[in-house]
């Protein structure tokens, strides 16, 4: 009980500073970052880091593939995304399962000359689909599931459009017995400028 | 817990008179409450039922958090929900399960332009409403194409996951969702029509339920769950002398309905008709003639993929109304007449319940007044031979809003339905040979009165202090259920069955709202309630029940577009038990205190696209529940996040309602 509650109070805390952030911190970056001024697609490989929790025991981590978006959004960058991973069962007594991450976040960008790091917050939905959902509890044959995730990404400009990225997060799933997941990714960005009318569209 | 709740108000009191000072006064909402579309979706309002949670004057509650039940102010009780529901004029029935459900409605929050919440008598469509109402109101497009979609889902916290292979012992948690909803509506010309699609799914598998349901899965081994599918259509025409409306729609739920007197779940599908006309006439330029009809068609059958379970019922309402309005002498008069016709059934075999036939007459007057309005309504009804006359006034002023009703009141009980759906034919038609023996017209009579002090009414605050009082003295012994003040969106608090044969409720309370102009929007309301039941027979019942609830919201624009908001609901309950004896789960329970607490804290953040075209929606709710005692015992804590996302080619922002409606006229 101590473990959930300390976990809950995580995200409390998380999502009030992200408030603060955004509440607070408004007002200037609204001029330096004019909202949805831009917009930047990623896509990425990515890979699972095992680590030493139970599901790891029943679990190998394949190879997955992302994609996502970004905008300025005030104070910050708004994200949307889509990641997908394999996991294939050790052991015959589970199945092997595909996942969809889901997500929208919030990052706040800083500029050092061409490189860009960001740290950046993730709420989304893990959604784990399973090979075969023959069991002898009864059950769906897919479970989705309320995530969290703190990023760490650079980017290297290489021109004022494209770009190459690397990323690291940490990913609970708040399950009963909570999910951690590690991931490494990397990949290629494209950005490009929107025009007056779209940011005008977007900002109402 | 009085000392905190009196500094609380204290503080409210100050912060209110503060805002307050050379502010100008203007007009009042006595006994009614306005939600505009942007306003329910700022607030986290994703399904219509959630609207309970924006009510803390209405207590309800709900068992799988999809189906709620509720009591304005204590009007009625929760089995027998007197108050009732419309959209867009037109009444929309109580189930054949006794349940006025917003969720089966074929209305997404995105068609809602707003929503009208009555605590007082008043009337509405010709038909009089003593024990609360909803009113909900659509947007229609009278002038060119619109056409927009809308999706919400759900999800709790703490699901298996993968470990459901591994831990027998782990159930699934309650998912909300996935709802989907579309509309294409076009008008010119005076003439418009409109079609709605909606969709909604629910899990209700939380563990608290879920030892109940398991025995109900069915045989593709799904975790039993709700499927709602509800499409309409609307046409009309409006005039300078007419306007008219007809309105088609079906609702089939695919339920796990929760029976409170069979105090169990039972696999059913409901498909529900509806077929009504609104149209108003012009007489000259000082008279108006109305007419309304609304028939509705409710079928009970068994439930795909369940087994050897069928309760095959119908039920068929029509009712009908016509009025005239006029002014003379600067009143402005409605004087009506209708007929009420009711009628259950087994669909494929004999008629059980004869026709329940009511027919009624009306008139009210409403009396402008410089500062304010009366309103004084008068109803017969004549029913199995037996006269029921309603009495209400209102009286509404710029520093006090009080209103009084005397009401006698029918009921149809079908006892002959629930326990067809419980025993199945057979057993049922060896009991009697005329079963319509089991069915009964009731009748009850209900005292009420409401007052409403303004302590504070201009631009930016109101602040009022109100209280109430509700007698019912019934002419049976009904069995029914109570419970404490459960939040909507899941299942809390206490149930059992108790004998209701009358008894009164009061409730005192404080409330202050403060519009900050785009910028924090406040409300606050505290308030005490007592019930009290005056039977005796069963050896479980309740005496006298205090009970206190402090309800809390803040919306802030933090940013163009960008809206966050926050509520805060206290509920906590004090019961006395007069008798020992043993809980459904078979705890055994002793007379003594009871004191069921719930906290639940709300966080939504909206964002607006395309000036108002496109939205996107989060909430987190987390809800901490307490009980000394029963079922269930012990501290309950949850999290559900919600994520809410619509379009619509036309930004909407309409606010046809906004107005006081006693200042309209009346149709």
């Amino acid at each position: 009980m101590f473990g959930m509650r300390r976990q809950i109070a995580a995200i409390w805390s998380s999502c009030i500073v992200v408030t603060l952030l955004i509440t607070t911190a408004g007002g200037d970056s609204y001029a330096q970052h004019r909202p949805f001024s831009s917009v930047e697609l990623r896509a990425a490989l990515l890979d699972n880091l095992s680590n030493d929790d139970t599901f790891f025991l029943h679990w190998h981590a394949g190879k997955g593939v992302g994609l996502s978006g970004k905008t300025p959004f005030y104070a910050g960058n708004a994200e949307l995304g889509l990641y997908y991973n394999t996991y294939d069962a050790i052991g015959s007594d589970v199945p092997g399962m595909k996942a969809l991450h889901m997500f929208v976040g919030w990052g706040y960008p800083l500029q050092v000359k061409s490189f860009t790091l960001e740290p950046a917050f993730r709420l989304g939905n893990y959604r784990m689909i399973f090979n075969d959902g023959s069991t002898q509890f009864r059950s769906e044959m897919d479970e989705s599931e309320f995530s969290t995730s703190v990023v760490m990404s650079g980017k290297l400009n290489l021109n004022r459009s494209l770009g190459i990225f690397g990323e690291v997060s940490r990913t609970t799933v708040y399950t009963y017995y909570r999910l951690y997941y590690n991931y490494i990714g990397a990949g290629v960005s494209l950005r490009f400028n929107t025009g007056s009318a779209f940011q005008g569209a977007l900002s109402q | 817990m009085r000392s905190r709740i009196s500094k609380i108000m204290k503080a409210v009191v100050l912060f209110a008179m503060a805002s307050a000072i050379a502010s100008p006064v203007h007009g009042q909402l006595g006994g009614r409450d306005v939600f505009h579309r942007d306003e329910l979706l700022d607030l986290g309002v994703y399904r219509p039922a959630d609207i309970f949670e924006l009510m803390p004057s209405w207590s309800s509650w709900s068992i799988d958090g999809f189906t709620h039940r509720a009591s304005a102010s204590g009007k009625s009780n929760y089995t027998q929900e007197r108050w009732a529901l419309f959209v867009d004029g037109r009444r929309v029935e109580r189930s054949l399960l006794g349940v006025i459900d917003l969720n089966m409605l074929p209305v997404s929050i995105q068609m809602i332009d707003s929503v009208e919440v009555f605590n007082v008598p008043t009337t509405i469509s010709g038909q009089y409403v003593g024990d609360g109402a909803i009113h909900i109101h659509t947007h229609r497009e009278v002038d060119g194409f619109d056409a927009g979609v809308n999706v919400y889902t759900g999800n709790e916290i703490n699901d298996p996951g993968p470990f459901l292979y591994k831990d027998g012992s782990l159930s699934n948690i309650d998912r909300v969702g996935p709802d989907y909803g579309g509309f294409l509506q076009g008008g010119g010309g005076g003439f418009y029509a409109t079609v709605t699609a909606n969709y909604r799914e629910h899990h209700a598998t939380d563990s608290h339920i879920s030892h109940r349901t398991r025995v109900l899965h069915d045989n593709n081994n799904h975790s039993p769950r709700k499927l709602l599918y509800t499409p309409s259509l609307r046409v009309g025409f409006n005039s300078e002398s007419s306007q008219t409306d007809i309105t088609v729609s079906r609702s089939t739920m695919q339920d796990i309905a929760f029976v409170p007197s069979y105090g169990a779940e039972i696999p059913v599908r409901q498909t529900i008709h509806s077929v009504s006309y609104n149209g108003s006439y012009s007489i000259g330029d000082a008279a108006k003639l109305m007419a309304s009809v609304v028939a509705t068609e409710d079928f009970a059958h068994g439930r795909d993929n369940f087994l050897a379970w069928d309760p095959n019922i119908k039920s068929d309402i029509l009712r009908a109304r016509a009025a005239l309005g006029f002014t003379a002498n600067n009143v402005l008069w409605s004087v009506g007449a209708g007929l009420d016709l009711f009628r259950v059934r087994p669909g494929n075999y004999t008629l059980i319940s004869d026709q329940y036939r009511v027919y009624k007459a009306y008139a009210t007057a409403d009396l402008p007044r410089p500062d304010g309005t009366d309103q004084v309504t008068a109803e017969v009804g004549h029913v199995a031979g037996a006269i029921l006359p309603k009495v209400a006034l209102s009286i509404r002023r710029t520093h006090i809003n009080a209103s009084a009703s005397f009401s006698r009141n029918s009921v149809y009980e079908s006892h002959s339905l629930l326990y067809w759906m419980h025993m199945g034919y057979d057993a049922f038609s060896s009991l009697s040979a005329n079963p319509s023996n089991f069915d009964d017209i009731k009748a009850n009579t209900i005292a009420t009165a409401d007052l409403s002090i303004n302590l504070l009414n201009n631009e930016t605050v109101k602040l009022s202090a109100f209280g109430g009082f509700r007698y019912s003295q019934n002419d049976w012994a009904t069995i029914q259920d109570f419970t404490f003040i459960p939040g909507p969106n899941r299942f809390q608090g206490d149930l059992r069955i108790v004998p209701d044969l009358g008894g009164s409720h009061v409730d005192l309370g404080l409330r202050g709202e403060h519009d900050g102009d785009g910028g924090f929007d406040h409300f606050l309301q505290g308030a005490v309630r007592t019930v009290t039941h005056g039977g005796d027979i069963f050896r479980e019942i309740m005496r006298e029940v205090p009970r206190y609830n402090l309800s809390y919201r803040v919306r802030y624009t933090a940013l163009p577009g960008f809206t966050m908001a926050g509520m805060l609901n206290l509920h906590s309950a004090t019961e006395w038990r007069s008798f020992y004896g043993t809980s459904r789960e078979g705890t055994p329970f002793y007379g003594g205190p009871v004191v069921p607490t719930q906290m639940k804290l709300s966080l939504s953040a909206r964002k607006t696209l395309f000036d108002g075209r496109m939205y996107a929606s989060l909430k987190i709710d987390n809800v901490l529940n307490r009980s000394l005692q029963d079922w269930p015992a012990g501290e309950v804590r949850d999290m559900t996040f919600h994520i809410a996302v619509g379009a619509a080619l036309k930004g909407r922002s309409s606010l046809r309602y906004s107005e006081d409606p006693f200042a309209r006229p009346l149709f």
